[in-house]
């Protein structure tokens, strides 16, 4: 083999780009709730652990192509495409994944539903998501449901224009900071498995969602995808919020756009019953947190790599990175736009 | 309220050497004095601690302006040139004293020494006002708390044009006590040669028409540097850099025209033509640059697109809602404003009235008509769209503008290589005749040293 490509550890790490390794090790730590979980819940998780494993095995050879080719004109393209579509399969598998794998979540009432809901009663003094029933009228609900069905093209579709329009470095840091939000909430699904009021608090409702087509849709997205699991924290809220706050800093006119949007997917998802209040609290201050936090990891990556002597940043391209002796996680500096 | 009205009026305001105007202790600013009453207005948003400003009292006529004036504490000086408009410079002994006052209570005051603001291409001499103030506090008074003063440069990028730039420059404060320690005898008159000295260092001050038609000519071709213009939304070129841009070459220039003026003529006249063939176009240096190419076109055309259509329920409600306000201002600064100077002022001071009467009548009439929820979501929306209206328009204008532009070359591919070849060459013309430069010190260097504005003229030989 070539010397050039006999890496050692700390090598290995200065071309694995942190987006990459922050999903490596979410798809490593599925396949082991899996598989520790495996034993003690029997067959019911060996699909999750087939499929978390096929993930984590495909994600790893194409992590490993374009790391390898790092120069290649496509890496820039291919690297948010894919990271985004692997995310998108989490979106729906982790959830799963995390009520299958304990015992205690396998039948209703979940004991993190009702961990969430009281924490929603002692937040408001009442439960936010039976107050809200006066509001469920047959249009507010239609209304809501186009809005909630909006919201997942709308927001892979601005992932993807968002990656491929921003210049190199604004790209990579947002989305190693956006693949953190995923990640980190994905821990939640994991491990903090529920189902959302919708199911938690069937029985306390007095009235019946009603709505038209888009209410339709919403419904049997939600039953394709096998039902609603994995609530807390939300990923409606984490993921707007990301893209909000991300683009005020950076582009403030799409930032703004995205800013009343947030606050209809907040009231969205809790006129349908799929969220409890604390999760989308949950969901905005993991948001607003991995901003500077995806920025500092990323900074840091490509400093090491500028004093490992590889260029600042992969793929070939040229940009200018900012000084990074005076940031961190606490108190990032605003964000460079470069072109 | 002011704050908020410059903050939309304007683009960008940038701020440099905030640190050099002390926290407390007695304090003359002294600035340049280019746009009316918009001037010390940015001072007061600027600086942390409490200002008080001086006017000519002639502004006090306007009734509006008086009470404002009379609300804000503003010492009024009578101008001798004002005598037929009710002047009487004989009251200046009291604003004189009021003066020494504030800085006794170890106050800050903030003076315009020109006495009026204008557009000429240099600074117009300094009346001796703030430096006898100055000199009367430091010698009568016994210089209490140690007067200091701090040099202000105001630059403007189009003054007369809503949502421009102002760079807002400190110099480095001045301490009366040891400069009469160091020249003794020093007359109001040598003092003000000192200060106006280090107003001008922070300044751009062109020694006639021609020179700043060609430098501001030049400036655009080398910020291109020859590249693609930056995507939509981070296209804003920083005013400060503009300015340092400016004065680095004009710095450059002054040299090389002294040194070697045939060349710098021909290139003079070879930049000209340049701009002239490009206007003669509809395009600016930058978009000549603009790559006309499939993929970067569709992409785009698609986020553009996106953009504005998501964004235009929003905009529209945002125009509507401001729309008769909006009129109504612009209609005042039209019917007030007789030269470009007063152009923003006349914007800005109205808009402190009539913005605020228009959301009183529209959120009391939201909060009578409507219910209680829908009142609330109202008086949220109406700033937030306001200002979204606002900067969606520039964004509409700039993506018109820039697929224009691409229609327009895609359409003369041939000129566009040309003039972009043209552009280039001249880049390197001016490349090379900077490293023809004796010196070409690191802009911190420049600055630090001789208070000069930075040389900015790239030397390939350095």
């Amino acid at each position: 083999m070539n010397q050039q490509h006999r890496y050692n550890a700390r090598q290995l790490l200065l071309h694995l780009h942190p987006s990459d390794r922050i999903v490596v090790v979410l798809l490593f730590l599925a396949v082991l709730l899996a598989a520790v979980r495996l034993p003690v819940v029997g067959e019911s998780l060996l699909s999750h652990l087939q499929l978390h494993a096929a993930l984590l095995a495909g994600f790893v050879g194409l992590v490993a192509g374009w790391t390898r080719w790092e120069r290649g004109r496509w890496v820039p393209i291919l690297r948010p495409a894919v990271t985004v579509a692997v995310i998108f399969i989490c979106y729906t598998s982790l959830g799963k994944l995390g009520v299958a794998a304990w015992p205690g979540g396998a039948e209703p009432p979940y004991r993190a539903d009702a961990i969430l809901s009281r924490w929603d009663s002692r937040l408001f003094g009442c439960d936010p998501t039976l107050w809200i029933q006066q509001f469920q009228t047959p249009g507010w609900v239609e209304f809501f449901s186009f809005i909630y069905a909006a919201f997942i093209p709308y927001i892979y579709i601005s992932m993807i224009l968002g990656c491929l329009g921003r210049p190199p470095l604004e790209r990579d840091q947002f989305l190693t900071g956006w693949v953190l939000t995923y990640a980190l909430s994905y821990l939640g699904y994991m491990l903090v498995p529920a189902h959302g009021p919708i199911i938690g608090r069937a029985a306390d409702y007095t009235v019946t969602l009603q709505g038209g087509f888009f209410y339709e849709i919403v419904q049997r997205g939600i039953q394709a995808i096998g039902g609603l699991q994995g609530v807390f924290p939300s990923l409606h809220a984490g993921g707007s919020v990301y893209l909000c706050l991300f683009d005020l800093q950076t582009n403030r006119l799409r930032g703004l756009t995205y800013l009343p949007m947030v606050l209809l997917i907040y009231a969205s998802t809790l006129m349908l019953r799929y969220h409890y209040v604390v999760d989308l609290i949950a969901g905005t201050m993991i948001a607003a947190g991995c901003i500077p936090l995806g920025r500092w990891v990323f900074l840091r990556w490509v400093r090491q790599r500028e004093a490992g002597g590889l260029p600042a940043l992969p793929g070939g391209e040229s940009d200018v990175v900012p000084d990074l002796s005076s940031d961190g996680p606490a108190g990032a500096a605003p964000l460079l736009s470069a072109d | 309220m002011a704050r908020l009205a410059l903050h939309l009026f304007f683009r960008q305001i940038e701020v440099e050497g905030r640190e050099n105007v002390p926290d407390q202790g007695p304090l003359l600013l002294v600035s340049n004095h280019t746009n009316a009453l918009v001037d010390p207005l940015v001072l007061v948003i600027t600086v942390s601690r409490r200002l008080t400003v001086t006017a000519k009292n002639v502004l006090a006529k306007n009734p509006l302006l008086g009470l404002l004036m009379s609300c804000l504490g503003v010492v009024t000086f009578h101008r001798r040139e004002d005598a037929g408009k009710g002047a009487d410079p004989r009251q200046n002994i009291q604003s004189l004293q009021q003066c020494r006052q504030i800085l006794a209570s170890g106050g800050a005051l903030c003076i315009f020494p020109e006495g009026v603001s204008h557009s000429d291409l240099k600074l117009r001499p300094f009346h001796l006002g703030p430096a006898r103030i100055a000199l009367d506090f430091a010698r009568e008074e016994g210089d209490p708390g140690g007067l200091r003063i701090v040099p202000i440069g105001l630059l403007y990028s189009q003054k007369d044009r809503f949502r421009s730039a102002v760079w807002l420059r400190y110099g480095t404060p001045m301490d009366v006590g040891q400069w009469l320690a160091e020249h003794p005898g020093a007359t109001a008159a040598d003092f003000t040669k000192e200060i106006t000295g280090r107003v001008q260092a922070l300044i751009l001050h062109y020694e006639n028409r021609r020179e700043s038609l060609i430098l501001s000519c030049a400036a655009e071709i080398v910020a291109t540097r020859g590249r693609m213009p930056p995507p939509l939304g981070r296209d804003e070129r920083s005013v400060a850099e503009w300015f340092q841009l400016l004065s680095g070459l004009q710095s450059g220039y002054r040299t090389l025209l002294a040194n070697f003026p045939d060349d710098v003529n021909a290139l003079s006249t070879r930049m000209r033509q340049y701009r002239a063939e490009l206007k003669k176009r509809g395009l600016t240096a930058a978009e000549i640059f603009l790559p006309v190419h499939p993929g970067r076109a569709l992409l785009f055309l698609i986020r553009e697109l996106e953009l504005l259509l998501v964004g235009a329920p929003v905009a529209l409600f945002g125009a509507v809602n401001h729309f008769l306000p909006y009129q109504i201002v612009k209609w005042i600064a039209r019917a007030l404003s007789t030269d470009k100077d007063h152009w923003a002022s006349n914007i800005v001071y109205p808009s402190f009235l009539v913005f605020p009467i228009f959301y009183l009548l529209q959120l009391g009439a939201a909060w009578f008509f409507l219910p209680s929820f829908w009142a609330f979501l109202y008086t949220v929306a109406l700033p937030y769209t306001g200002y979204y209206a606002l900067i969606y328009g520039e964004r509409a204008g700039r993506a018109f503008r820039r697929t224009r532009t691409f229609l327009y070359l895609l359409r003369d591919r041939e000129g566009q290589t040309r003039l972009a070849a043209e552009g280039r060459a001249i880049l390197e013309q001016i490349q090379a005749l900077g490293s023809r430069l004796p010196v070409v010190a690191s802009p911190d260097e420049l600055d630090q040293s001789s208070g000069a504005p930075p040389n900015f003229v790239e030397n390939p030989a350095s």
